[in-house]
């Protein structure tokens, strides 16, 4: 598995795990507060990094030298 | 536990409303311009098939910076939905979610490396004009309540009658705000089609789905935030009313008026902010 | 929390007959909306939705009877006025009369 998607699965287990704890324990809010301000935003960016469609290998070079024209 | 439940279950129904209400703004500005327009579900399903869309990182862009300024702006408006629905603080903290949305504007153009999302960029410093009204609306409301915190300013509502008939000035002030911050606005600056779609032009796949996303749980904030600052403490009928009518109003106003060009988008805010604050002010000393 | 909690379900079920109604429409709409008369299925459904919708709203303060209406409804609803676009506005439109006239039949007669 690419080495992106593996650091974005463990960040995708942690934030489910940090969210769930909070839902399930009592803890002192502010750490509540932080846990959803952090862990929310980061399951969304690591579940959106696993689910994007990757580039063909032949046109992966063209999006990214030159992703826009008329500059 | 339930406080995080709480944050969930409003963070989720800010993403779905937020989403169906600029769905339904899309479908009213079409209509008004004689054109069926896409399903009101159209924005949430863009919203989530973006997720699953490739998602190149251009050359130019500056990493991490070009994903982690999207991140801090979910992470901007789950603050906003804490603040607001969930726990009813202070507007101030409204007010600075409201700040870094613009700096967020400001980097998410510049972040990429484009000279779209630059020129973007340069208008969101221009386009925190808007910020003007929102101040001087949140210093009228404490000059009127004497309090900066929205539970208190809805208890005083509740004694006193809505905001909007004491001081409906205000309301103007961050009305303009709502209407700025609505899609094909007279006043998107940033957002504007002579620079494709400004600072998010660069932003493909799962980012501009992360941001539409975003963009939905703004929009439901701001206008849970402006019925609530002005109409007291209503039921959530009203509640979607007002949302459903304000999404309507703006998608009309939205259709038949044209970008103005940065330089007349500031001073038109500018001359609103004045004429509201100064008239307020007149309202509530005399 | 239990609040809001129902709240995200009647969205969730509008959201879902919202996506159901549009590849139904799709798929029983091959044209373009040009003009045309009513499609009986939507307008039941529609006939069914709003007056639900509406029956749920009369029983607010029963919670179990409310909700269960609500839920359906508001399913039924999203499937009629997200179709292809141009297609279900009419039956919409007598769904919302209808919903309105058994509600206010509701209040009157029964006193609910």
């Amino acid at each position: 598995m690419e080495r992106q998607t593996k650091i974005c699965l463990l960040l995708l287990v942690i934030s489910t795990i940090f969210i769930l704890y909070a839902l399930v324990f009592t803890i002192p809010i502010w750490l509540v507060y932080v846990i959803s301000i952090f862990f929310i935003p980061l399951w969304i960016l690591s579940l959106g990094l696993i689910t994007m469609a990757k580039p063909r290998e032949e046109d992966k070079e063209a999006r990214v030298e030159e992703p826009f024209t008329g500059y | 536990m339930y406080l995080m439940a709480d944050i969930l279950i409003n963070v989720i129904i800010a993403f779905l409303a937020g989403s169906l209400l600029l769905g339904l703004h899309r479908k009213i500005m079409a209509r008004v311009q004689l054109r069926p327009g896409p399903p009101v579900i159209q924005y949430l399903l863009h919203s989530l098939k973006f997720f699953f869309k490739e998602s190149s990182f251009p050359k130019t862009a500056s990493m991490p910076f070009y994903v982690s300024i999207i991140f801090i702006l979910a992470v901007v408006w789950i603050v906003g939905v804490i603040v607001g629905p969930v726990t009813e603080n202070s507007l101030l903290i409204i007010f600075a979610v409201y700040a870094i949305y613009k700096i967020v504007e400001h980097n998410a153009g510049s972040s990429s490396g484009s000279p779209y999302g630059k020129m973007s960029c340069v208008r969101a410093v221009l386009s925190a004009a808007t910020e003007l009204p929102l101040f001087a609306a949140i210093a009228l409301i404490y000059f009127k309540t004497g309090t900066l915190n929205i539970s208190g300013i809805l208890m005083y509502q509740s004694i006193h009658g809505p905001l909007i008939s004491s001081i409906p000035l205000a309301a103007v002030m961050l009305f303009t705000l709502l209407l700025t911050k609505s899609p094909y606005s007279p006043f998107a600056i940033t957002k504007g089609k002579d620079l494709v779609t400004g600072f998010e032009t660069e932003h493909f796949g799962f980012l501009r789905g992360f941001l539409m996303m975003s963009e939905s749980i703004a929009w439901y904030v701001m206008l849970w935030l402006f019925l609530v600052l002005f109409f007291g403490p209503i039921s959530i009928i009203w509640l979607v009313i007002g949302m459903v009518l304000i999404s309507v109003i703006t998608g009309f106003i939205n259709a038949t008026t044209p970008m103005l060009n940065p330089n007349h988008s500031v001073m038109t805010q500018i001359t609103i902010c004045f004429v509201c604050f100064v008239g307020t002010i007149v309202m509530i000393f005399i | 929390m239990i609040e809001y909690l129902d709240y995200l379900i009647y969205l969730l079920t509008f959201i879902v007959g919202s996506i159901v109604g549009l590849l139904w429409s799709y798929k029983n709409h091959s044209q373009p909306y040009t003009s045309g008369g009513l499609d009986s299925i939507a307008l039941i459904f529609a006939f069914v939705g709003w007056v639900f919708v509406f029956l749920g709203a009369a029983f607010w303060s029963n919670f179990g009877i409310s909700f269960i209406l609500l839920a359906i409804g508001f399913f039924f609803v999203g499937f009629v006025f997200n179709e292809r676009p141009g297609y279900g506005r009419k039956e919409t439109v007598i769904g919302i009369v209808a919903g309105i006239i058994c509600y206010g039949i509701l209040k009157c007669v029964f006193m609910v």
